[in-house]
C-alpha cells in the first residue's frame, strides 16, 4: 500500500482572512446529477462562421460531438444528445450590454455520454498527444480561470501544483471532487508528470479538508512512489488558493505579477480540471462540471454534477430554490463572485459556485485610515492609499503604490469598518489603466505610422528637389546656350 | 455577550464606541482625583464640538441630523475634556470643542479628511492664545470635590486647593534648585497615590487599562504607543543619570498626559501613520519631541505640539514605510509626484 508524504507547510499568509467557512452547508448532501431538459450554450464571439450556417433548427447533435472550436484551439463538445431549438443572440450571465450568441438545445437523451467520443489514449501519452487531447476535449481551468490547459503546457515545466486549497468560504466543488474522484486526480497527475517530464508534484490542501486528504491518501497510486510527490497541508486562510500565494505557501517562492508562474516552470491546476483531464484521457470530452449551489438564501444547498449550458434557474430550483425575500445570486463565491443578472443563462465551464445571499444595503462612510484592510491584504498592499489615490483621480499614484498587484480578492472589503467598496474601486482602476494602455498603444501605433509617412513624404520631396535641381541645371544650361546664340546673332 | 465586546468592531461607529468604552476607567479616576469638574468639561466640550459639527455639515450641504452618527465628534470632545486642566474656566472646554471640530475637522471636509489630530490642534491653539487658562487650572489631587469651579480663571491663586500647576510644571520652576531627595519632601508627593507622581498616577494607570482594552479588541496596534513610550521614556532614562536636574522616568511616565496620549492620542488612525511600521516611527517621533519640549521647551507638556508636528510628517512616513509587496524585491518608496 503506497503512502503519500504529507507535509505541513511551514509558511502562512501574512494577512488574509480566517472566517467561518460555511462549507458544511453544501457538503451535507451527496453529489447530485442534473438532468436538464434544455441547454443554453454561449458561443464565443471569435468564431468565424455564424452558428446559423452550422446548424439548422431541428438538427440532432449527438452527445460528445464537437460543437465549435475557439481561437485558442479548445473544442467544446455537445454535453447531451439534443436537437437544435434555436440559434440567436441574447443576454449573457452578467447582463453585459453586448449580447452574446446563444445555442439553445432541447435534450433528447438526458444521460451523460456512455461511449467515449474520442479514442481513449494509451497509458503514458507524450506531451504532444496530451496537449492535443486536452484541446480536443475542451479542458480549461475549471477552478474559475477558464484558461486553456494545453496552452500552459507549452512552456518548459518542472513542477505541478494541484490547487486543492479552495480557500474561499462556501465553495466546495474542489473538495467534493477530491473526496469522490481522488483516483482520477492521481491518474491525471501520473499522465502529466510523465508527458511533461515534471520533476515534482505538490498537492496543496487546506487543513479544513480531512476527508479529502484521507480520500487522496487512500487512492495514492504506487507508480508515483518513485517520484517527488507530496501533499502539503496549509492553514485554512483566505486567499491562500490565489495562484501566487499558493506557490509561495507550497514552495516558498515569490513570483512577481510581471511574470507568470509557467515562465518559472510551475504549472498550477485545480483538482476539478485534473479529474476532467483524466476523463479526457479515457475519451470523454468535457461535458459536465461540478457546481456548488450554496449561500444563506438557498433552501437546500448542495453540489451538482451539471451539464454545461444547464440554465441557472433550473440549478437553483434543484437546490430547493431561493428563500422568500430579496436575494442576489453570485457567480463564484461570497468574496470574488459577481452578481448574475440573467438567471436564464446557462452554466459555463467556469461556474464553480452559485452563491445566493440576501441583499444588504450598507452605506459607506469615509475611510478612517484604520489600516484593517492593509492588515489582511495578502500581497501587502495599502488599500487605503490605493483607494485615496483612485478617489482623487490619481491613477498614476495608485499604480505606483501597486494597484496592478491587487488580486481583487475582496479581503479588504470584508474587514473595512467604513464599508467601502475597495475591491470594486480597484477593479475599475485596473480597467481604466488597461483602457489607457490600449489607447496609448493605439496612439503609439498611429504616431509611428504618422512619422513613417512624414519620413516618406520628406524623402519624396527631397527626391523631387534633386530631380528639379538637375532639371533646372539642364534647362539652365539650355537657356545659356540660347542666350549665347542670340548674342552671336546680334553681333 | 462577552464576545461581542471583545470581537474586533465591524463598523466605524463601533470603532469609536470601543474607544468610548476604553475612556471610561480613566474618566472615572479623573473624577475621583480631580472632582466633578471633569464631567462638566466633558459636557461643555461635547456641546461645543456638536455645535461646530452641525454648522460645519450645514455649510458643506450635508444633513445635520447625521452629525453624531459615527461617534467621532463626541470622542474628540471627550479626549479634549480629559486633556484640559480640571479646574479650567468653563468657557475653555466649550471653545476647545468648537475649535477642534470646526478648525480641526470640518474645515478639512469632515471625518477621515483631517490631516492633524483635532483635539491636539485645539489644545495647541488654546495653550498659545490662552496660556493662563490652560495651565493654571490644576487641582491638588483628591481635593477636587471641595474646590469650587472657577468661571473665569481669574484669581486662581486665591482659591484653596488649586495648585495652579502640574508636577511637570514644578520640575521646571520650583524644583530647579532642589536636589532629588529635597524634591521628594514636597507636600504634593504625600497626597495619596503611590508617591511617584502625586495622585495622577491613578489616572494614568486607568488609561493604561483602557489602552489594554483597545489593544485586546484590536482597535489599536502596539506600534504607536510603544514607539511613543520608548521615545519619551528612553530619553528620560538616558538622562536620568543626573537625578538632580532631570525629571525621573516614572514621573515622566505617570504624570502629565503620557499614558493617555500613548493610547488615545498617538493612536488616532485618521491623522496618524497608517502602516504598522509607520505607526512605530510616528510614535517614536512624538515621544522624542515630547521629551524635548518637556525638557527644553516653553510649555510644561509637549504632547500636543509633538503630535501635531508628527501629523505633518505623516505623508512622508506613509511613503517610506510601505511594506514590501509580495513578489517585489523591494518596497515601493516615495510617490509618483515626488519622482517626477
Ligand atoms: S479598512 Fe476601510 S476605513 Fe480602514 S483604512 Fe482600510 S479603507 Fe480605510
Ligand atoms: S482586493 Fe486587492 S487590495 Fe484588497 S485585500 Fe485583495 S489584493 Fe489586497
Amino acid at each position: 500500500m503506497a503512502e503519500c508524504r504529507i507535509i505541513q507547510s511551514p509558511r502562512r499568509l501574512a494577512g488574509g482572512l480566517q472566517r467561518a467557512d460555511g462549507k458544511a452547508l453544501s457538503l451535507s448532501q451527496p453529489l447530485m446529477q442534473m438532468n436538464p431538459p434544455v441547454l443554453q450554450l454561449a458561443l464565443p464571439d471569435t468564431l468565424e462562421d455564424t452558428p446559423l450556417e452550422r446548424w439548422s433548427i431541428g438538427d440532432q447533435i449527438e452527445a460528445g460531438q464537437p460543437l465549435f472550436t475557439t481561437q485558442e484551439g479548445i473544442t467544446q463538445a455537445c454535453p447531451r444528445t439534443a436537437t437544435v431549438e434555436s440559434v440567436g443572440t441574447g443576454k449573457t450571465l452578467s447582463g453585459s450590454p453586448t449580447p452574446c450568441r446563444l445555442l439553445n438545445l432541447t435534450v433528447v437523451d438526458p444521460d451523460p455520454p456512455r461511449q467515449p467520443s474520442l479514442t481513449p489514449l494509451p497509458a503514458n501519452p507524450d506531451g504532444r498527444t496530451l496537449r492535443q487531447r486536452a484541446a480536443d476535449a475542451g479542458i480549461v481551468g475549471l477552478g474559475g480561470g477558464g484558461f486553456p490547459a494545453h496552452l500552459k503546457w507549452q512552456h518548459r515545466l518542472h513542477t505541478l501544483i494541484v490547487n486543492g486549497a479552495e480557500c474561499e468560504p462556501f465553495l466546495t466543488a474542489d473538495e467534493q471532487t477530491m473526496r469522490l474522484r481522488a483516483p482520477a486526480i492521481w491518474d491525471a497527475v501520473v499522465a502529466l508528470m510523465s508527458a511533461l517530464s515534471l520533476q515534482r508534484c505538490v498537492l496543496v490542501l487546506e487543513d479544513n479538508k480531512p476527508e479529502a486528504l484521507a480520500a487522496l491518501q487512500a487512492a495514492y497510486p504506487s507508480v508515483l512512489d518513485a517520484q517527488d510527490v507530496c501533499i502539503t497541508v496549509i492553514q485554512s486562510q483566505y486567499p491562500s488558493g490565489a495562484e501566487r500565494q499558493l506557490i509561495w505557501l507550497a514552495l516558498g517562492l515569490e513570483i512577481a505579477t510581471t511574470t507568470s508562474p509557467v515562465e518559472h516552470g510551475i504549472v498550477v491546476h485545480n483538482p476539478v480540471t485534473l479529474a476532467a483531464l483524466a476523463d479526457a484521457l479515457h475519451g470523454y470530452p468535457l461535458t459536465d462540471r461540478i457546481v456548488t449551489v450554496t449561500g444563506p438564501s438557498i433552501v437546500t444547498p448542495g453540489t451538482f454534477q451539471t451539464p454545461l449550458g444547464t440554465p441557472i434557474d433550473l440549478l437553483l430550483s434543484q437546490a430547493g430554490g431561493l428563500r422568500p425575500g430579496h436575494h442576489n445570486v453570485f457567480h463564484g463565491g461570497p468574496y470574488t463572485g459577481w452578481p448574475i443578472s440573467n438567471t436564464a443563462a446557462g452554466v459555463r465551464a467556469t461556474t464553480a459556485c452559485l452563491y445566493a445571499a440576501p441583499v444588504v444595503s450598507q452605506t459607506p462612510s469615509p475611510c478612517i485610515r484604520c489600516g484593517a484592510c492593509a492588515e489582511v491584504c495578502p500581497v501587502h498592499l495599502q488599500p487605503q492609499q490605493l483607494f485615496a489615490a483612485l478617489t482623487h483621480d490619481q491613477l498614476d499614484e495608485a499604480l505606483h503604490v501597486g494597484l496592478s498587484q491587487c488580486l481583487e480578492c475582496g479581503a479588504c472589503d470584508v474587514v473595512c469598518p467604513s464599508n467601502l467598496s475597495l475591491t470594486k474601486t480597484f477593479q475599475d482602476g485596473i480597467q481604466d489603466h488597461q483602457l489607457q494602455q490600449a489607447e496609448k498603444q493605439r496612439a503609439d501605433r498611429a504616431r509611428t505610422r504618422f512619422e513613417a509617412r512624414n519620413q516618406r513624404l520628406l524623402k519624396r520631396s527631397e527626391a523631387d528637389e534633386t530631380r528639379r535641381a538637375v532639371r533646372r541645371e539642364r534647362s539652365g544650361s539650355a537657356l545659356d546656350r540660347i542666350r549665347a546664340a542670340r548674342a552671336e546673332e546680334t553681333h | 455577550m462577552l464576545w461581542r465586546i471583545w470581537a474586533p468592531p465591524q463598523s466605524t461607529r463601533a470603532v469609536m464606541q470601543s474607544v468610548w468604552i476604553a475612556l471610561i476607567p480613566g474618566t472615572l479616576t479623573s473624577v475621583w482625583v480631580f472632582g466633578p469638574g471633569v464631567l462638566v468639561h466633558l459636557v461643555l466640550a461635547g456641546l461645543g464640538a456638536c455645535l461646530a459639527e452641525v454648522i460645519g455639515r450645514r455649510a458643506r450641504g450635508l444633513a445635520a441630523t447625521q452629525a453624531l452618527q459615527d461617534g467621532s465628534t463626541l470622542l474628540t470632545a471627550w479626549l479634549l475634556a480629559l486633556a484640559l486642566p480640571p479646574a479650567a474656566p468653563l468657557w475653555l472646554p466649550f471653545v476647545a470643542g468648537l475649535i477642534a471640530i470646526g478648525l480641526g475637522k470640518q474645515l478639512y471636509g469632515g471625518l477621515g479628511q483631517n490631516p492633524v489630530n483635532p483635539a491636539m490642534l485645539a489644545y495647541a491653539i488654546l495653550i498659545v492664545s490662552a496660556p493662563v487658562a490652560m495651565t493654571t487650572g490644576w487641582i491638588v489631587p483628591f481635593q477636587g470635590w471641595s474646590t469650587p469651579m472657577p468661571l473665569t480663571g481669574i484669581g486662581v491663586g486665591a482659591v484653596d486647593g488649586l495648585t495652579g500647576a502640574t508636577i511637570l510644571d514644578l520640575y521646571r520652576t520650583e524644583f530647579r534648585e532642589l536636589t532629588a531627595p529635597e524634591i521628594a519632601q514636597h507636600p504634593l508627593f504625600s497626597v495619596g497615590g503611590l508617591g511617584i507622581a502625586p495622585g495622577v498616577e491613578w489616572v494614568a494607570l486607568s488609561h493604561l487599562l483602557g489602552g489594554g482594552f483597545l489593544f485586546a479588541r484590536r482597535v489599536i496596534r502596539w506600534q504607536a504607543p510603544v514607539g511613543f513610550l520608548v521615545g519619551l521614556l528612553g530619553l528620560a532614562a538616558f538622562f536620568a543619570i543626573d537625578p538632580d536636574n532631570t525629571v525621573p522616568v516614572l514621573t515622566h511616565a505617570l504624570a502629565g498626559a503620557t499614558l493617555f496620549s500613548a493610547f488615545f492620542i498617538v493612536t488616532d488612525p485618521v491623522s496618524g501613520a497608517t502602516s504598522p511600521r509607520g505607526q512605530w516611527w510616528f510614535g517614536l517621533g512624538a515621544g522624542v519631541i515630547t521629551y524635548l519640549i518637556r525638557t527644553y521647551g516653553l510649555y510644561p507638556d509637549g504632547v500636543a505640539f509633538a503630535v501635531l508636528f508628527m501629523n505633518f510628517m505623516v505623508p512622508l512616513i506613509d511613503q517610506y514605510t510601505r511594506p514590501r509587496i509580495h513578489g517585489e524585491s523591494r518596497s515601493i518608496r516615495g510617490s509618483v509626484r515626488g519622482r517626477s
